[in-house]
């Protein structure tokens, strides 16, 4: 069970010659269930990315908490980590290395010992095909080739929360497709997934629940269905925008 | 910290690096032909000097005899000698066409060898040519001896000279310098390479990201790339001397011409090596990675890094000036380091000092890492955002102010130079001169800080907010300090009889026979400008950046260190302390400008007209204390206000 209670983060803007204070995350929470697929949808600089990073653990929030388990990062940052797998577009691995010396070397990290290590390395590498590129320089690599890769680090200490941030953003459909089934795997072995994208399609089709942000503030929480329920559209990206239109004349 | 989550890190870290064709051959080869390309060179330069020509030619004016003639058939068969017959002034134009490299005059008995002693190709030939008239003229005089049935021999053992040569050093004193010089050099520049793959491009190619979501602590993260810095510079160290012994053993008789003796390598020597390159490794490696671990990209840490390793490479070369190995030196970082290297290289060591240098810098270099992990703050590092980090929300207030702790010792560092700037130039330079830099140096500074603090100066040096009904508890504030400011002096000067002794070179310097000259330079100009710096600049930034107590003890103590003398400093540390308290209160540099100006004109009237200030003996604590009490109240009565 994730649990974000009253996150805000702060930054300061250099505008200019003044630097100005703003929130990219204020005030949010919510709840996120086991076994679901968790989305969090907006535009670009809403604050999904501040917020899946605080959830992560890679930044602090400024005020409130983040629990997961009931524990929190300020005095339990290790083991939150070790539960949970944290996936972005820009997340980027190391040239030099190999895929398989790779998982070798985050399993270690993440305290798995070394038999279990190997049988699990073997598991996920005939699971996500990689097989004939496993010992290949990273740098080397398709762009496919490398977000397995990237899964499979993800992967190797079999967490239960996966955290995907705009995961699938630049990727062509075929390599975002091996994203979306992962995550469809996931949640049928039980697994819970944060979620975050701005293409509304893709999440209207595999969340069962879903945020939205704007302005680093939490605008609606519901399953997509009752949102197109309430807002009577066809479509998320529609209802969106009208949650959004709503909320700006308030 | 966990020692499977390091080695695992420093795995990926080797891995990394290793693989990486470029660090490669910076790491490998760059050690291990650094010096058979220095000695190479040198040789060839050597061996131009000590080449003879097949023919060697020289210039005469004058008939040689025959027996001259013979002598030099017979001086030598590796080569022939020509002589070239003509006038003085065609042979002057040959020399100069270089077509001769020496020619002689004959003037009466007197032989005159004309020679370019700066010629490097002709050197080896002219020491031939002057070699052979020696002799000859030997030669000479012992038959002319003989013709008078003296025994030259003989007589020239009753007188004899002889040379031999030996080495107290094992090598020229230079050498062991350069040799050290060479090693930090390539040991500096390993660590500024692979100090740079380790934190700034992994921060620029985004894979710190994906490390900081694994759950590894600060310390673990920090203790693994220290250690890749460290290991592999100290390979490279060790290559380095790998390949100064090789090239040592295979260049020998080059080097024996050089007049560098063969190393005498036994195993204390070798210890010595090996501790000073583990030395090196360790400070450097904490040192750079101190400043790139913080460097936003790569541009900024290669700014940051070229000055610190040219300061380090110039002290590395310190024992070429002679200096001599102490105690005290021992507790230095790098002095000890190469002057343990240069006493090694000439075998004489001192155990302690090689322990207390081993030992200071095993302790700087832990003090290194403890530093770098409490600053180190994963959101600054990583999202270049300035993102205000929780702590300083947990005080409830917002810094408008973010710069570095580096800046702020860049910040002290730069006050601390240009108070020596001044002091010397106080006493070397015309009054007028002062006149018109000290303003201008002042200004520069201020500009200088503040940019790189990036102060906002229209609101550090507003002069409006000044209300009158302040005035009165200022100048209460002011009082209270004049007193306590000069009868701390007072008991400091009991204490401490010595304390005045600089002081005096200053007041004699700054004496003026015109007192508006006097009241413009002494009072005037820098009260304004040293509030513009020590207040408007110091203080503030670091009031803004850290808080009101940092603001206002670092400004008042550099403000004292500012005036480089025990006298004017104490009191300066106190004065600064009312001056911050003022501007930080008034909201307006116009403020402490004007009570510095008047506590500086006061300085100069007294001075001028030679006024004795009375005394009383004996309540010195009275006046303290009462001081004290006034003060506070003034400064109850301020806040009161607010």
């Amino acid at each position: 069970m994730i649990e974000i209670k009253n996150v805000s983060k702060k930054f300061i803007k250099n505008t200019g010659k003044k630097e100005k204070e703003f929130y990219a995350v204020n005030d949010v929470s919510f709840k996120v269930a086991d076994g679901k697929i968790f989305g969090v949808l907006g535009q670009n600089g809403a604050g999904k990315t501040t917020l899946l990073r605080m959830i992560s653990g890679i930044m602090e929030p400024t005020k409130g908490k983040v629990l997961i388990d009931g524990l929190n990062y300020q005095k339990d940052a290790e083991k939150i980590k070790s539960k949970i797998a944290f996936l972005s577009g820009n997340t980027k691995l190391y040239e030099n290395i190999t895929p398989k010396e790779l998982l070798e070397i985050f399993g270690s990290i993440y305290g798995i010992d070394k038999n279990t290590l190997t049988k699990r390395i073997k598991e996920v590498i005939s699971l996500l095909k990689m097989e004939e590129f496993q010992d290949n320089k990273i740098g080397n690599l398709s762009t496919g080739q490398v977000q397995r890769t990237n899964i499979a680090r993800c992967f190797v200490h079999d967490p239960q929360y996966y955290i995907f941030d705009e995961a699938t953003a630049g990727l062509d459909v075929m390599s975002s497709q091996i994203i979306i089934d992962f995550i469809k795997e996931a949640r049928k072995r039980g697994k819970t997934i944060i979620y975050s994208t701005h293409y509304m399609e893709e999440a209207e089709n595999i969340c069962d629940q879903v945020i939205f942000i704007n302005h680093g503030k939490l605008i609606m929480e519901d399953s997509p269905k009752n949102i197109l329920k309430i807002t009577k559209k066809t479509n998320l990206r529609d209802a969106f925008f009208e949650i959004i239109g709503g909320t700006d004349e308030n | 910290m966990r020692i499977n989550v390091v080695l695992s890190l420093l795995k990926k870290e080797f891995l990394n690096i290793i693989r990486d064709r470029k660090s490669f051959i910076i790491m490998i080869l760059l050690p291990l032909l650094m010096f058979p390309f220095m000695i190479g060179i040198m040789s060839i330069i050597l061996t131009s000097f000590t080449k003879v020509d097949q023919v060697i030619k020289f210039g005469v004016n004058y008939e040689v005899t025959e027996d001259f003639k013979q002598f030099i058939d017979n001086y030598s068969d590796k080569y022939e000698v020509e002589i070239i017959y003509d006038t003085e002034s065609n042979l002057k134009e040959k020399f100069t066409n270089e077509e001769i490299g020496m020619y002689v005059i004959k003037d009466g008995n007197n032989y005159v060898l004309h020679y370019d002693e700066n010629s490097t190709t002709t050197i080896a030939n002219n020491t031939i040519i002057e070699s052979i008239y020696k002799e000859y003229r030997e030669q000479y005089l012992t038959n002319k001896l003989n013709e008078l049935s003296i025994d030259y021999e003989a007589l020239k053992s009753t007188f004899n000279i002889e040379f031999e040569q030996e080495s107290v050093t094992e090598m020229g004193s230079l050498i062991p310098s350069v040799i050290s010089m060479v090693l930090v050099m390539i040991i500096s520049s390993v660590c500024f390479s692979v100090a740079i793959d380790v934190t700034t491009s992994e921060k620029e190619k985004g894979t710190l990201e994906t490390l900081l979501s694994l759950p590894i602590k600060k310390s673990e993260l920090i203790t693994s790339k220290y250690i890749t810095v460290f290991l592999l510079s100290t390979m490279a160290g060790f290559l380095t001397y790998v390949s100064l012994f090789c090239t040592l053993f295979f260049a020998s008789n080059t080097l024996s011409k050089l007049g560098v003796m063969s190393l005498q390598i036994n195993f204390e020597i070798l210890i010595i090596y090996l501790v000073s390159i583990i030395l090196i490794s360790l400070l450097f490696s904490g040192l750079l990675l101190s400043v790139t671990i913080f460097s936003k990209n790569l541009k900024e840490a290669q700014n940051s890094l070229y000055p610190l390793e040219l300061f380090v490479t110039l002290v590395s070369m310190l024992p070429m000036f002679g200096i001599k190995a102490t105690m005290k030196l021992a507790l230095i970082p790098f002095v000890n380091i190469s002057l343990l290297f240069n006493s090694s290289l000439s075998s004489i060591v001192d155990p302690s000092f090689v322990l207390i240098a081993f030992l200071s810098t095993i302790v700087y270099s832990i003090l290194l890492i403890m530093i770098i992990s409490k600053l180190y703050n994963q959101e600054d590092v990583l999202f270049n955002s300035r993102a205000l980090s929780y702590i300083q929300f947990k005080n409830g207030k917002s810094k408008t102010i973010c710069f570095s702790p580096l800046t702020s010792l860049l910040i002290a560092l730069i006050v601390l130079v240009l108070s020596y700037y001044f002091s010397f130039m106080f006493i070397s330079l015309s009054q007028y001169f002062l006149l018109a830099i000290m303003p201008l140096t002042i200004l520069l500074v201020v500009l200088v800080a503040g940019l790189l603090v990036r102060l906002d100066f229209k609101e550090s040096f507003k002069i409006n907010g000044f209300k009158l009904n302040r005035l009165l508890t200022y100048i209460m504030i002011y009082v209270c300090t004049y007193i306590i400011g000069n009868y701390t002096l007072e008991l400091l000067t009991k204490l401490f009889p010595n304390m005045s002794q600089n002081y005096e070179i200053y007041a004699s310097a700054l004496s003026f026979d015109n007192l508006g000259l006097s009241i413009l330079v002494i009072a005037f100009l820098p009260a304004v400008f040293e509030e513009l710096l020590f207040r408007g600049v110091i203080f503030n930034s670091f009031n803004k950046r850290y808080n009101f107590t940092v603001g206002i003890i670092v400004s008042a103590l550099l403000f004292g260190v500012y005036h480089m003398n025990w006298i004017q400093g104490v009191y300066a540390f106190i004065f600064g302390l009312a001056l911050a308290y003022m501007y930080y209160r008034s909201n307006s540099i116009f403020v402490p400008i004007t009570f510095h100006f008047i506590n500086n004109l006061l300085a100069t009237l007294i001075s001028y007209f030679e006024i004795n200030i009375f005394i009383p003996a004996g309540f010195n604590y009275f006046f303290i204390i009462g001081g004290i009490i006034l003060l506070f109240l003034a400064i109850f009565v301020c806040e009161q206000k607010e």
